[in-house]
């Protein structure tokens, strides 16, 4: 078991160079902006522009630049600097975490809160008109792009904009250290937005693994015995139905901080996927860098958990 | 997020559903049929996709009998402040910011959409199966490799990785000295090189059951060679999960394509795409809700049209799972 | 998501933002950003101006960027500054307008007595540290984008630039307040680019320790000599700025009124960024933000102030000394013949163009390249709105005929062009995508296939178009901002030909027309400011009626004030409020 939990944290720590590797060669090799030309300036001279080259390291060639950035990744946790603005790529990163957080971790409660009780809701009386309006309504959740789902609850909500001026609009956002209220009020949309298809996805799933469990024959046992339905759902059946998923939903939680960016774009969140997607319009090679590990690094570190918790968890899993 | 995890999940635990199908009944495309017909929203949703490729196809005729060329500009229709006028009764869906006609552009977009649908899911499907089933009968280090570079795949975030792929190729003569070209085949490349890995991944789990199977155990015995065990006697065996992966895997390309578009990497002007035109209503949703509404119940349309087919398919294909 | 991209202006240069025009309290020529109201300010408050991006650089040897000089002016003293009010600069840390002798190779400038670096260095400011703000331009470990285009006629200014502050001979302080320029040839420009904020004092005492290496870090320790100061600690490190976030400003405690023309009523402001500009509109009107920073209102809300009669005041219109303009590559068939491109001219439908910025509020439309705003120093000269080589009898949207006129002199017979298919590069965003989807347009009515490739703003810039050997046929959303009140500064970066660079390069044109680059150089050592304006007007004329480049739009840029705000006026370049001329109730 030890030896296994090593093996798996080792290649999580090799698909991260290797994710790291990759992000370097596409976005230095192709680079979509000259960065010294555009840290120069428009009236620069060529002279300035070549030693500005030199100095951002833009002349080595990629592999040692990868070496370099590696190097200060391991002995120092040094990000590396912004071409654009040269402030530190890591403070930049921390500095919009509590937004990112803000986001997700509320996006998660809503998609739980929501997902979950709708798959109970529909599994109880399957094939029920509430079942199909249930159901229905999560397929056209999970088939909306968030952006458009963002941008129509804005027209209809959004304070300022929306028809129904509820909620925050976008660029509402506050830390909520500063006011904690307004925090909450702008981020309604964003956290509706961002789960939406996440929820309607788990109540399906929820609702078929109910389903499949209310079928075992453990759970006949129990009506057998008399016990109320309710009683029966709650007590045998959710906890079946429910451990996978749960389970699942941690794994997820690496792809929600994914699903972020787009839900930050729309709705101006100063977050970290906002950042990033500022980087890459920038060619800033150290920001996008520093972003990509960091969504990487939430997605292997959540499967090597699952992994892991599996090993104990699950007597077939052999450790291979 | 996507009906694929869903489907990996389900799989997780009954590996080999399709196949029992496939071994224990006897005319499984007729039964097929039968279901799949009784299914009414799945019927619905194949009846929208024909209507949407006729719409596609014949765009050209729809768009000057009901309206304008789609690149044609109205400036006339933009008031002294440049912002586009509404739907009536010559724009049934207004015009953009150019003075360009909504409806038109809507209608061309679908063009796009399923372009994107049929090469890029036909390119993802092939490449996934050809990769999944290598790794799944040969085992061993191409299996190790092929794995690998899977996981490394999905180790991505996944749109940051697309729009890094895209913006590469979107520039000058485009990536790879030339060979992918900016605009659609940009697109495209992006979009397999990542929706490829949920198929190769799917079907290498249920080939590596399939080949223990008895019958794939004689062809070896008889002597076989491994490339006609693969073709003839396991793809046969997959063709019912290729079918439902590719209709699950079609809208998550119309999605990803969008997103790319949304985000200025995709498809290159004038061409017109859901994608692209959602881009530029989103500064002005406020004033011009036509803008976003229309191209944007379009894109959903038709991603809920292919899930609910997906839906059909699947459950017409595998009872166990219809509810 | 393209409103929000952060606009990688990075340059006064660049036009980086836009907005609206003539309607409203648009000044005429020559005035620039008429105050908001006439009433005298009242000290004290707290300013709050919202914006969508970030500023480029806090250090002012870095800075370039219309809106950091919002920031800048009131933070720094550069030699001379231009009032609100005005286009000819005016002393700002010199104690009197600099004395040109020498036949222009000398210029002597002194500076005032008694101003004081903020803490924590607290000094006499002299004239040495003007010298080590200029030479410190010159490493490129701050990165300058300037120095070498405007400084670089000071005799001894390096050409090769490295990582170290280089000592510039020509740069004399006989004593602790004069400052002699010795030039190694007559500069028309030179007394007008000492505005630039790299003429503003940098302590080498205290500055040097941080210009070491390959990336300066003085930005986040820098000290004033302005009425205010971005926050800081006792050691001098910036405490109130976190970038993309907001920026704080407060008084400086060493800052003495009676040396300075600015007023400073407030005692702090704060830079909030990261806004949504409509949401940002919408607080402004609402008295939660008191001006706009480094956008313009959304063209939908600016329609409803205008017509508003009460919020229609709040509304100022500051001209740019710039224009936009669609660059064709003259060195490149089928533009490398005069005729094509003044079919071009004839063509585009300018009015539509317009229309993707706002309409007849953004701006008029732009005849020749020399702004309105320059007044009697160059658009006059250039003939003033009356020189309009490619006028069209319907209101600038496009005349077929003409065009097709200029296209059958240049031998396409059928007056329709009928070569190769040619390309442009565009901004993928709105509303730079929209734009040249009006120049496709256009293009087309007389037989052009216009290939678009979009891409993003700055890779526009730095691998396209200002790299001659990638730069397509046409380049449609390019456009320049004069970095002062001098034509040279509008004209000589575009289209002189000895300014063609292999990268980086400006000249978007490519244009290289012997007779007016001899003219361009004669007119740069021009110092009898009369003559020198003449001559420029003569050469925009020359370029105009060329066709190398098509101007299309003179834009104004909208301020909009909070009601709280009873003075306000704003920056001469670019429409962002002069922080320190606003007061609040």
């Amino acid at each position: 078991m030890g030896a296994y939990i090593v093996r798996r944290v080792l290649w999580a720590i090799l698909l991260l160079l290797v994710v790291s590797f990759i992000t370097f060669v596409i976005f230095d090799v192709f680079p979509s902006a000259d960065p010294a030309a555009i840290r120069a300036g428009r009236n620069a001279t060529p002279a300035l522009v070549h030693q500005i080259r030199i100095n951002l390291g833009l002349n080595k060639p990629f592999y040692t630049q990868f070496w370099i950035y590696l190097k200060g990744l391991v002995e120092h946790f040094n990000l590396g600097y912004s071409y654009y603005n040269s402030e530190s790529v890591k403070s930049e990163i921390f500095s919009r975490l509590p937004a990112t957080i803000s986001l997700t971790i509320g996006g998660f409660i809503v998609w739980m809160l929501i997902g979950i009780p709708v798959g109970v809701v529909s599994a109880i009386r399957p094939r029920s008109i509430f079942d199909r309006v249930l159901m229905g309504g999560s397929l056209v959740a999970i088939s909306a792009p968030v952006y458009f789902l963002g941008l129509v609850s804005l027209f209809l909500f959004a304070k300022g904009t929306g028809q129904l001026q509820w909620f925050g609009a976008a660029g509402s956002y506050v830390p909520i250290s500063q006011n904690v209220g307004q925090w909450f009020n702008s981020l309604i949309l964003p956290w509706v937005t961002l789960a939406a298809a996440f929820a309607a996805f788990y109540a399906r799933m929820t609702r078929g693994n109910l389903i499949e469990t209310m079928n075992e024959d453990y759970i006949r046992t129990a009506r057998a015995k008399g016990l109320r339905e309710a009683k029966v759902i709650s007590k045998h059946g959710l906890r079946a139905a429910l451990t996978p998923i749960v389970t699942m939903a941690g794994m997820d939680i690496g792809l929600l901080l994914g699903g972020a960016i787009l839900t930050e774009i729309v709705f101006n969140v100063p977050g970290v996927g906002r950042y990033a997607y500022n980087a890459i319009t920038n060619s800033d090679l150290p920001a996008i860098q520093g972003t990509v590990l960091f969504g990487a690094f939430f997605i292997v570190f959540a499967n090597l958990v699952v992994d892991i918790l599996y090993a104990f968890l699950d007597p077939r899993v052999t450790y291979g | 997020m996507s009906a694929i995890r869903e489907e990996e999940e389900l799989h997780r635990e009954g590996a080999a559903d399709f196949v029992q199908i496939e071994i224990l009944g006897r005319t499984p495309w007729q039964l097929f049929w039968v279901r799949f017909k009784r299914d009414r929203v799945a019927f619905a949703a194949l009846a929208f996709i024909v209507l949407l490729v006729l719409v596609a196809i014949f765009a050209g005729p729809i768009a000057s009998a009901f309206g304008h060329p789609p690149n044609a500009q109205f400036p006339n229709k933009l008031d002294s402040f440049g912002t586009p006028t509404g739907p009536s009764s010559s724009f049934l869906f207004g015009v953009d910011q150019v003075g360009r006609d909504v409806f038109s552009r809507v209608l061309y977009g679908a063009q796009v959409s399923l372009e994107i649908a049929l090469i890029a899911t036909a390119l993802s499907v092939t490449i996934g199966v050809v990769l999944g089933m290598v790794a799944g009968y040969f085992r061993g280090w191409t299996d190790t490799v092929i794995s690998r570079l899977i996981d490394i795949t999905l180790a991505f975030p996944i749109l940051l990785l697309a729009l890094g792929i895209a913006s590469a190729c979107s520039l000058g003569n485009g990536c790879v000295s030339g060979l992918v070209k900016p605009g659609l085949g940009t697109v495209i490349v992006a979009i397999v090189i990542i929706n490829w890995t949920y198929i190769g991944r799917i079907i290498r789990g249920q080939v590596l059951s399939l080949r223990e199977k008895e019958f794939i155990e004689a062809a070896r015995a008889g002597g076989a060679r491994s490339r006609t065990i693969i073709f003839r006697e396991i793809l046969p065996n997959l063709v019912a999960p290729i079918v439902v992966y590719s209709t699950l895997v079609i809208p998550q390309n119309i999605l990803l394509e969008a997103a790319l578009s949304y985000l200025g990497v995709g498809i290159q002007p004038p061409r017109a795409s859901w994608g692209e035109m959602l881009a530029e209503a989103t500064p002005i949703y406020d004033t011009a809700w036509w803008y976003f509404a229309f191209p944007g119940a379009a894109l959903l349309l038709t991603v809920l049209a292919f899930n609910l087919l997906g839906d059909g398919v699947r459950d017409a294909l595998d009872p166990r799972t219809t509810t | 998501m393209k409103r929000r991209i952060a606009v990688l202006g990075l340059a006064a240069a660049a036009l980086a933002f836009v907005a609206a025009g003539c309607g409203g309290g648009g000044s005429s020529s020559g005035v620039q950003g008429s105050s908001h109201t006439l009433t005298k300010g009242k000290k004290g408050g707290t300013i709050t101006i919202l914006s969508e991006g970030d500023i480029d650089h806090l250090d002012p040897g870095a800075a370039y960027y219309q809106f950091t000089y919002a920031i800048t002016y009131v933070t720094q003293r550069p030699l001379l500054a231009y009032k609100p009010d005005s286009i000819q600069p005016t002393p700002d840390l010199a104690a009197s307008m600099p004395t040109v002798s020498n036949g222009g190779k000398t210029v002597t400038v002194h500076i005032q007595h008694g101003i004081k670096f903020s803490p924590p260095v607290n000094r006499e400011v002299t004239s040495a540290d003007v010298k080590y703000a200029i030479e410190r331009g010159f490493d490129a470990a701050v990165g300058n984008g300037y120095a070498s285009a405007y400084f670089g006629v000071i005799q001894g200014a390096p050409t090769k630039i490295g990582n170290s502050v280089p000592n510039i001979s020509g740069i004399a302080t006989p004593d602790k307040y004069t400052i002699v320029f010795h030039l190694s040839k007559a500069s028309g420009i030179f007394v007008a680019a000492l505005q630039e904020p790299l003429t503003a004092p940098v302590p080498k005492d205290y500055a040097a320790k941080y210009d070491k290496g390959k990336s300066s870090s003085y930005g986040d320790h820098e000290v004033a000599t302005g009425p205010y100061m971005v926050q800081n600690n006792a050691a001098g490190k910036i405490t109130g700025y976190s970038p993309g976030k907001q920026i704080v400003l407060v008084r400086n405690p060493n800052w003495n009124p009676k040396t300075s023309w600015r007023p400073a009523y407030a005692d702090k402001i704060v830079f909030k960024e990261g806004f949504d500009p409509t949401v940002a509109t919408k607080q402004i009107l609402s008295g939660q933000g008191d001006a706009n920073g480094d956008f313009p209102p959304p063209a939908a809300q600016l329609k409803s102030i205008t017509s508003n009669s009460s919020e229609k005041g709040q509304l100022e219109f500051t001209p740019t000394p710039g224009s936009r303009f669609v660059a064709l590559n003259t060195q490149k068939a089928p533009f490398n013949n005069k005729y094509v491109r003044m079919a071009v001219a004839f063509i585009l439908d300018r009015n539509a163009m317009r229309l993707t910025r706002g309409g007849p509020i953004d701006g008029k439309i732009a005849t020749h390249f020399i702004s309105p705003d320059f007044g009697k120093s160059g658009f006059d000269q250039a003939g003033g709105f009356g020189f309009d080589p490619f006028k069209t009898a319907n209101n600038d949207s496009g005349d077929v005929g003409k065009a097709e006129a200029m296209l059958k002199k240049a031998g396409f017979k059928s007056g329709k062009y009928n070569g190769p298919q040619i390309t442009q590069v565009a901004d993928n965003t709105s509303p730079g995508s929209n734009t040249a989807a009006v120049v496709a347009n256009s293009l087309q009515k007389i037989g052009f296939n216009v290939k678009t490739i979009p891409v993003q703003h700055s890779a526009m810039y730095t691998r396209f178009c200002g790299v001659p050997k990638n730069a397509p046929n046409i380049c449609p959303n390019v456009g320049w901002i004069s970095d002062f009140h001098e034509p040279q500064a509008d004209l000589d970066a575009n289209f002189n030909g000895k300014n063609i660079l292999p990268a980086n390069n400006v000249n978007w044109s490519q244009f290289n027309d012997p007779k007016i680059n001899a003219l361009m150089t004669k007119a740069e050592t021009e110092i009898n400011s009369e003559k020198r304006w003449q001559e420029w007007g003569q050469i925009d004329k020359l370029i105009t009626s060329s066709a190398a480049a098509i101007p299309w739009i003179w834009e104004n840029s909208p301020t909009l004030y909070s009601t709280r705000v009873t003075h306000g006026t704003e920056l001469w370049n670019g429409g962002e409020p002069d922080v320190s001329f606003m007061s609040v109730k």
